[in-house]
């Protein structure tokens, strides 16, 4: 089949959570040609606010999603916590639905909300092998490609079903936001 | 990879100066210099192959130079990265009243600790690579001195350079202009891509049918099955596509295809035999002829290849999903200012609310 549907959207704060997460669905057996990023223009460096255009584009988004459902199958929003205390991304995009009027999001509907903490970086230096504190920054890759070994890494645990410990909170709630809204599409694909 | 380009009196590039990354945007209205960029980069490519003089119509011409400033020396200045190391060069011409003649008054190479070569006066300096001064010799005005150079055990640094420029490949597609026939192997892509069957018959050759390509096309165009060539001489081949299944199958030439079936067999060419091969790729409005479904999965691919080992991938555009995509952190917008003069600043610097898309800012002319 060759003509292009997209299934997967993926909202982006910044392209190291684009890389890791596309390098992810392609590991877990999906196609560039089912995916489609959004990105946030501002990136986490720029000017302006990146988490709040995402927030801004996640309503839309959730709204298209819904509007498609023969053809998309999930909405991935990836945000980093930052200094933000723990689930306080997660209030703020359900909020973002709330204002927009949109429906919340059921229990096992596939948008999943992807938020590490204290952000990527945590996530790469605990795939790395290394102990970490959510609380800590670490080091941004200088290429973001860089982090493909780990994203590998991160599939052989879930493969397994199992992260290291101790793992990062963030990163477990991830894996159940995975494992509850995606992985049912993958299995009955 | 080429990390700066800087170029003085060329077409509406005055002292002009453009940074770069291992992927980037050049966006700007028409006319705000994004291809004469790529053209600069094309010809010093070709004069740094041997392939050209300086002032042939493909590398400094005396019409390429700023008609409203009236001056006639010209300079280009690039900085790249090789082998990790920055190297600079730094080309001066200067063009004789009413275009009869140009000359390269100073062709410099360098590293930062030191000199690499040097042409002034009609003179070459050569340094070998622990920078010492070696031979020292005249040469010809009106050709790079630098590309006369031979590879030698201590020149390698400046033979590391040369290499790097015959690896720049600039593309801006025609694909009406492909031609189905191939009388022998190129080496290289022309800018146009018009002998994309010699030059797939080359890709041949040097790595064999590539399982990933023909995958990729498969996946794009619809009832695609596989490229053959198709012998029509002693040594002349035609290029045809195969397409349908089993016994439903049938041929196309390559003229039969669309345009754009052309430019994706083209631009996936490009990423997935030259991923290996170190090649920095320009490509103009690579778009153009795409579907606008079929753009995002090219752009994914471009940015793999580069993990993979493509060093650089460069697109002027003007397509939203170009802008979306690539605007935010590797976008350069080139502006004409009053004067005419073209200046650059990051895309995302135009401003963009957080209501609205980075394409949509520029497509309604909102920029800040």
């Amino acid at each position: 089949m060759s003509r292009r549907r997209v299934q997967v959207v993926v909202l982006y704060e910044d392209r190291q959570h684009a890389t890791f997460v596309r390098r992810f669905l392609i590991q877990n057996g999906w196609e560039n040609r089912q995916i489609v990023v959004v990105m946030n223009p501002h990136g986490r460096d720029g000017r302006g606010s990146g988490e709040q255009w995402v927030r801004e584009q996640y309503a839309q988004e959730v709204r298209k999603l819904r509007s498609a459902p023969h053809v998309a199958k999930a909405l991935i929003a990836v945000i980093d916590e930052d200094k933000q205390g723990v689930g306080r991304r997660d209030v703020q995009l359900s909020k973002a639905l709330e204002v927009a009027n949109s429906p919340a999001r059921k229990p096992t509907e596939a948008i999943l909300h992807i938020i590490p903490a204290r952000n990527i970086e945590t996530w790469l230096e605990y795939l790395k092998g290394n102990a970490v504190d959510e609380q800590e920054t670490y080091s941004k890759f200088d290429k973001g490609l860089d982090c493909r070994p780990m994203v590998n890494t991160l599939k052989d645990m879930c493969d397994a079903r199992k992260l290291r410990e101790p793992a990062p909170p963030s990163l477990e709630r991830a894996c159940v936001e995975y494992r509850t809204r995606m992985a049912p599409i993958l299995e009955n694909r | 990879m080429i990390t700066r380009i800087y170029v003085d009196n060329f077409r509406c590039l005055v002292n002009f100066e453009l940074k770069l990354e291992n992927f980037n945007l050049l966006a700007g209205l028409n006319g705000s210099g994004k291809s004469s960029v790529l053209d600069v980069v094309d010809g010093l490519q070709r004069l740094l192959s041997g392939q050209a003089k300086v002032n042939d119509k493909s590398v400094l011409p005396y019409a390429s130079r700023t008609r409203w400033s009236d001056r006639d020396t010209q300079v280009v200045e690039l900085h790249t990265q090789v082998g990790g190391e920055e190297m600079r060069y730094r080309l001066k011409v200067q063009h004789e009243s009413g275009g009869r003649r140009a000359r390269i008054i100073e062709e410099r190479l360098a590293v930062p600790d030191g000199p690499l070569f040097r042409f002034e006066n009609g003179d070459v300096q050569l340094y070998r690579d622990n920078l010492s001064e070696g031979p020292k010799f005249a040469a010809e005005w009106n050709e790079s001195a630098l590309a006369r150079v031979p590879p030698r055990h201590d020149n390698q640094r400046l033979t590391a350079f040369l290499e790097l420029m015959r690896r720049v490949q600039v593309c801006r597609l025609n694909p009406a202009a492909f031609v189905n026939d191939t009388p022998q192997e190129s080496q290289a892509l022309s800018r146009n891509g018009e002998n994309f069957s010699s030059w797939y018959r080359h890709l041949l050759q040097e790595h064999g049918d590539s399982f990933e390509y023909r995958a990729v096309l498969q996946a794009t165009i619809p009832g695609f099955q596989k490229l053959r060539l198709e012998k029509v001489g002693s040594e002349a081949r035609t290029l045809v596509a195969v397409f349908g299944s089993g016994k439903e199958e049938y041929e196309l030439a390559l003229e039969e295809l669309s345009d754009g079936q052309r430019a994706l067999l083209v631009l996936y060419g490009l990423l997935h035999f030259l991923d290996k091969s170190g090649r920095l790729l320009f490509l103009d409005e690579p778009d153009n002829f795409l579907a606008a479904s079929e753009i995002q999965p090219w752009l994914l691919c471009a940015e793999d290849a580069i993990g993979d080992g493509l060093p650089q991938v460069v697109i002027v555009s003007h397509h939203a999903e170009v802008i979306d995509y690539l605007g935010g952190d590797r976008g350069l917008l080139l502006e004409r200012e009053v004067t005419g003069v073209t200046k650059t600043r990051p895309l995302r610097d135009v401003g963009i609310p957080d209501t609205m898309k980075l394409s949509e800012v520029i497509t309604r002319g909102w920029e800040r």
